[in-house]
């Protein structure tokens, strides 16, 4: 039996420099949203590229919108790691609920869909990140259940779990909506 | 009351739609933000990239653990050999190489199984280097040093049944003997070197940028 060492090619090896250079700026965004301070968006910044790296044969063409918003899942879902280590130094129980399982409402904007869909695109917007992560990477992304719980570093069961709970909650958000109207 | 069933089907369609909106009013949001990182980051991130272009360094060590090989070690054999495993099983290690047109095929076999891995590492590194990382398992030592931003790795395998073949596409190759034995060193572009020394019943394999042919040599010469 004859093995080849694999050399990989020099697209795959320079990706991640040009992921960095076309998505820093947005991810560092979002982790700021989650931080508020340099020194752990930073922190959470490198260690959302480490993930990036273990999961290069995951992400496609740079320039697509599935690698954007992947990018921007791992990001979240890092700088919300970051936070948790933070809150268990700083014993801040109640800010770190407030920024995890919040369901205030987001940066609203004016969705150009119409009918009943819109309802569901605003609800989706109001998700709390603690289910919106995983549904953004199944139904977006379409990542399976196993690649999910890796990524965000929960169990299969977990995954499962927040996506039901996420659908009943945009149920009742979406029936909330349009009652509203 | 008005409601929908969330279906499968609508989240397929619109979860896309939901989040690239999110993502594109964040974007808007930092079009005219001054975005400053810190020196720090900035290095880390450097070293980070550096790790990924150069990822086969640290993962050939890896490749290395995993594969097997098997040796057959025939004393000033010619270079076009066909041997069978059966006809030179021994008590002895033996070694083959074949050298091919781009490649070379180590072939290995070892006669006794079951013997005690000592590890082995260099009382010589570069100046400047220090340990940043040691793995070792019971068949292998792995050791990572660093220095700013450059790396050197020092792997030690045991040799088991097997056969590797590495498709080299060095720029220059030289060949040095020590203590009886020789060291091969491939020579590469951006100034990565990599080199093979093979004693008793262990392969040695130093992976490095920016050392001399020399400094080479005197790292597997401070084997303890």
């Amino acid at each position: 039996m004859i093995f080849l060492l694999a050399i990989e090619t020099e697209e795959d090896q320079q990706k991640i420099e040009i992921l960095y250079k076309q998505y820093h700026r947005l991810m560092y965004k979002i982790a700021y949203e989650v931080l508020h301070n340099r020194g752990d968006v930073e922190d959470a910044l490198h260690d959302s590229f480490i993930k990036v790296a273990k999961n290069m044969q995951n992400i496609g063409d740079p320039d697509s919108k599935e690698t954007r918003n992947f990018l921007a899942v791992i990001t979240k879902n890092t700088a919300l790691d970051v936070y948790r280590k933070k809150k268990r130094r700083w014993n801040r129980e109640a800010n770190f609920k407030e920024v995890y399982d919040s369901s205030a409402p987001r940066t609203y904007m004016k969705s150009s869909i119409d009918g009943d869909a819109q309802f569901l695109v605003q609800a989706i917007r109001n998700l709390p990140d603690k289910y919106r992560l995983p549904l953004s990477l199944k139904y977006t992304n379409q990542y399976s259940l196993k690649e999910i719980s890796e990524m965000l570093n929960i169990s299969e069961t977990n995954v499962k779990q927040r996506i039901f709970r996420a659908k009943k909650m945009l149920e009742e958000e979406i029936k909330r909506l349009m009652n509203e109207e | 009351m008005k409601q929908m069933e969330v279906t499968d089907e609508l989240l397929y369609q619109y979860m896309p739609i939901a989040d690239e909106m999110d993502l594109d009013a964040l974007e808007a949001e930092i079009a005219d933000e001054e975005i400053v990182l810190s020196k720090k980051f900035e290095r880390r991130m450097k070293r980070l990239m550096w790790k990924e272009e150069h990822k086969w360094v640290a993962g050939f060590g890896k490749f290395m653990a995993k594969v097997a090989v098997v040796l057959l070690c025939v004393l000033g054999v010619s270079l076009a050999v066909t041997m069978s495993v059966d006809a030179y099983r021994s008590k002895f290690f033996q070694t083959v190489q074949e050298i091919w047109e781009d490649s070379v095929v180590h072939t290995y076999d070892i006669g006794e199984e079951g013997q005690e891995f000592v590890p082995h590492e260099p009382s010589y590194i570069p100046e400047g280097y220090e340990e940043v990382r040691r793995i070792e398992t019971d068949r292998t030592l792995n050791i990572e040093y660093q220095k700013d931003y450059t790396y050197l790795y020092w792997d030690q395998y045991e040799i088991t049944d097997g056969t590797w073949n590495i498709l080299d596409n060095y720029k220059e190759q030289v060949i040095a003997e020590i203590d009886g034995g020789y060291i091969i060193i491939n020579l590469y572009d951006k100034d990565i070197v990599r080199a093979y020394y093979e004693k008793e019943q262990y392969i040695y394999v130093v992976s490095a940028e920016n050392v001399s042919v020399e400094e080479v040599i005197f790292i597997f010469e401070s084997i303890n």
